[in-house]
């Protein structure tokens, strides 16, 4: 195109702005240029659970990409930098999660003229059929992962035949490998129907899965819509807490609110246990140990009651 | 930086979104509306989240409730000289509809705004026509209205003394903008928005008192902003949105103290020596 | 001689009170008369009915235009009482001329418009300022190019709503008595709003006296006589005939309040 020749040229002239600016941070992604090269397949995922898996399966015939791989950026409020767009439009295979949670990677994939050449996994509607509307939580889902590892098989399989058992060999590893998660789900499920109160609809799934009931959705869903809960969904939750109706609250230690920490400090002055969650993974864990520390505490939770 | 689709298209939106919103922004500047960019972008989002408590498509309600406020602001405000009052008046209401909204809607509605929040880095190819098409239709309203609306802009007192229709122009202005602001959220997102439409506008009145020479500047200094914006973000990778509005900052800061700085070395304007004869 | 403008028995109501009662009078071609009265007495109402900004409750006006002129608009020149001008976006005295030039749908100054700017421009003795930001300029700078604005479209009549109600003594003289001159080059009528008795006297051909539901309109000697005034205001008033000029006076100053003659 004509017209990008200019560009270039008054792109050039403004790069000297850069001193005026200052610089920005360093480029994080690893050097992907050497890997093109190199054959290997490019995998992004929006959310770095969800590229854990891909690694998992792929090995050392894939590099992933991960574009949200910290804890402290907000994944609603998250702006694409041209670094994700790169790496978007270099993909082979992308998977993000979908319904709603993460649309900006929609328009990163519709922004790449090879939009229709690459595979897409999106995990709430290809792998686990929710729709629009649902919780997006769904790495939450304790069966999420390992159906993730199976169809990032598949989808790797098809492109590259040649790996296609290795691909399936290891993902069969990476569900065995998440099987202490299993073990302790099926320890920690009640029996009858146990009331808890959230601050965030971001443990639903895991609760649905321990059998536990979720007793206040609307002071969760107005705090996680950033919105301020009515005063009557507020009057239920410190009914739940003094009533001793919850056996624990748990707390998305990611989005602090003033509501929530008031809503903390009387669960504490009241013995009912706080059981910390993250939205997104904490740097250090991989997907296990993450889960597995809440459920620890869950455990605790729980016994703290059985006291 | 060109092999990528997404830069082209980054670029070629970008570039249509800059004319478009530099040159708006002069009039912006001048009917004292700085504020109302940022008040559209809130009540685009309410209107969304009408829109999908009923099951509408996002963009519909958005239009709806910036078309609505633009009318309302309008009709309020043809004769207030502070325009902040009727503005903040509309705002208010509509924030508090939009918080009724979302939580009256059930699901993740706050997930679904994300739809309606462009990025400019991905951006599609129909989404760089559609930008074209919008920034040509509003320029051309604008090139047939330039004479209506630069009198009115700049010499309300005057232009409704010479009988202009004032009160349609302050609300088919409020209109134009409210949809270029509305459709452009979607493509680039807001902070690019209000960033193009107040920043270059205000540099370009600095440099120059010829508003022909503000419309060229201005739109100028919104290309400058967004290619240097967007050539700084694919080297550095920190978001186009910071590179744009620092770009801008700077151009405006220079523009002012280039501006402050003419003033002291210029003499002040001649004292009178013209002549009239008092004698009859 | 031929008439410019008829007004003929006109009442403007608003919100209920009586601004404007029952008025008459009639304006010749290339006459200026001077409209005086105290604050509040219907003398920028009537500028707005005349403009056609307002409709009368009760009566007509009748602009006579000279058979060259297509619409009324065009042929009258309004320079309004006060001005918002910001500073901070003040612009250039050539443009805020143009802006004075009949509508189009045409953005840019065909030769013929830009010859009557600067026409405009150098009849006010403004050509030197047209690339000066107005925020730069004097009052009495100011005001010549509010005049020259309404002067581009090259009026029949000119309507002047208190030229000189911010400048000082010397330039609220030098604004009308330029006024006069354009008048009788062009022999445009002007209708001039005024609190300057001086200027009236010394400048208009008559004199429209406005207050509150009572006026006249005569020649300066007319008006400006103790029977007149007394009627009008109410009070006893006379009028001081000195060589150049006329002053409305209270004739017992100790009893009257301030009025603003």
């Amino acid at each position: 195109m004509n017209m990008i020749n200019g560009f270039v040229r008054y792109g050039v002239m403004s790069l000297s702005l850069m001193f005026l600016v200052g610089c920005g941070s360093p480029a994080t992604q690893d050097n992907k240029s050497a890997d093109t090269a190199s054959g290997k397949i490019q995998v992004v995922a929006a959310e770095d659970f969800w590229g854990e898996v891909a690694q998992a399966v792929g090995g050392q015939d894939v590099t992933v990409t991960s574009i949200l791989n910290n804890p402290t950026v907000d994944p609603h409020e998250y702006e694409p930098t041209p670094d994700a767009s790169k790496a978007v439009s270099d993909a082979k295979l992308v998977i993000y999660t979908g319904i709603g949670y993460d649309e900006w990677m929609s328009k990163l994939i519709q922004a790449s003229a090879s939009a229709n050449q690459k595979t897409v996994i999106r995990v709430g509607t290809d792998v686990l059929h929710k729709q629009i509307g649902d919780n997006p939580h769904v790495w939450y889902i304790p069966s999420a992962l390992p159906s993730l590892a199976n169809d990032i098989a598949d989808q790797l399989s098809k492109m590259d035949p040649a790996h296609a058992k290795e691909y399936h060999q290891r993902a069969t590893a990476y569900i065995q490998k998440l099987q202490p998660l299993n073990r302790m789900i099926s320890h920690l499920k009640q029996t009858s129907s146990v009331n808890i109160d959230v601050s965030e609809p971001v443990f639903d799934y895991m609760a649905t899965a321990l059998h536990m009931n979720v007793c206040d959705s609307g002071l969760a869903k107005a705090v996680e819509d950033g919105n301020d809960p009515s005063p009557s969904e507020l009057a239920d939750v410190q009914n739940d807490i003094k009533t001793k109706k919850i056996k624990f609250f748990v707390e998305n230690i990611q989005n602090e609110t003033p509501t929530v920490a008031n809503i903390v400090k009387l669960a504490r002055s009241n013995n009912i246990p706080v059981v910390q969650v993250t939205e997104t993974k904490p740097t250090g864990k991989d997907y296990l140990t993450w889960m597995m520390d809440q459920l620890q505490q869950v455990q605790k939770a729980l016994n703290n009651n059985a006291q | 930086m060109f092999q990528y689709d997404f830069m082209q298209h980054a670029f070629l939106a970008g570039t249509a979104v800059a004319i478009m919103c530099g040159i708006i922004g002069v009039y912006v500047i001048a009917r004292g509306l700085a504020f109302i960019t940022h008040t559209f972008s809130h009540v685009g989002f309410a209107g969304a989240a009408f829109a999908v408590f009923m099951s509408w498509n996002p963009l519909a309600g958005m239009l709806l409730f910036t078309t609505t406020a633009a009318v309302s602001i309008g009709g309020l405000g043809a004769k207030v000289f502070r325009k902040d009052i009727p503005i903040s008046v509309v705002l208010s209401i509509v924030l508090g509809l939009g918080l009724l909204f979302l939580s009256l809607t059930k699901g993740q509605s706050n997930a679904m705004m994300a739809l309606l929040f462009g990025s400019i880095v991905g951006i599609d190819a129909s989404q760089v026509y559609e930008m074209f098409g919008l920034a040509v239709g509003i320029l051309v309203v604008l090139i047939l209205g330039y004479r209506m609306l630069t009198f009115d802009s700049f010499d309300p007192v005057g232009a409704e003394s010479a009988g202009l229709p004032t009160r349609f122009i302050s609300i088919a202005f409020l209109l134009l903008l409210s949809i270029s602001v509305a459709e452009a959220l979607q493509i680039v997102g807001a902070l690019l928005v209000f960033t193009l439409m107040t920043t270059p506008a205000a540099a370009a009145f600095s440099l120059t008192k010829s508003v022909s020479r503000m419309l060229l500047f201005s739109a100028v200094f919104a290309v400058i902003g967004v290619w240097s914006g967007l050539t700084l973000s694919f080297y550095t990778n920190a978001p186009v949105s910071f590179y744009i509005a620092a770009v801008e900052a700077v151009l405006y800061f220079a523009c002012r103290g280039w501006q402050v700085w003419r003033e002291k070395m210029l003499p002040s304007v001649k004292p009178e020596h013209v002549s009239v004869s008092t004698e009859m | 001689m031929e008439s410019a403008l008829s007004v003929e028995h006109v009442s403007v109501s608003l919100g209920g009170e009586w601004i404007l009662h029952d008025i008459s009078f009639e304006v010749r071609r290339g006459e200026m008369v001077s409209i005086i009265g105290p604050n509040g007495a219907g003398k920028s109402t009537l500028m707005k009915v005349l403009l056609g900004v307002l409709q009368p409750s009760r009566g007509r006006i009748t602009v006579h235009l000279p058979p060259a002129a297509k619409n009324r608009s065009r042929s009258i020149g309004y320079v309004p009482q006060s001005r918002q001008m910001d500073v901070d976006t003040s612009l250039r005295a050539w443009d805020f001329v143009s802006f004075g030039l009949p509508h189009t749908l045409r953005p840019w100054l065909n030769r013929k418009e830009r010859s009557r700017v600067r026409e405009a421009l150098e009849l006010t003795r403004c050509e030197e300022l047209a690339n000066q930001a107005i925020s730069r300029l004097s009052g009495g700078q100011r005001q010549r190019l509010y005049l020259a604005q309404a002067l581009v479209r090259n009026p029949d009549l000119l309507l002047l709503d208190e030229p000189t109600s911010n400048l000082d003594p010397g330039g609220q003289e030098m604004v009308v008595e330029l006024v006069n001159q354009i008048r009788q080059e062009r022999g445009t009528t002007v209708l001039l709003v005024t609190h300057d008795m001086h200027i009236a006297a010394k400048y208009s051909d008559r004199i429209l006296y406005l207050t509150r539901g009572r006026y006249a309109i005569g020649r300066v000697e007319d008006i400006v006589r103790p029977d007149v005034l007394t009627t009008l205001y109410g009070a006893p008033m006379t009028g001081i005939h000195e060589e150049t000029h006329t002053t409305a006076v209270p004739s017992r100053t100790s009893s009257m309040p301030y009025l603003e003659v």
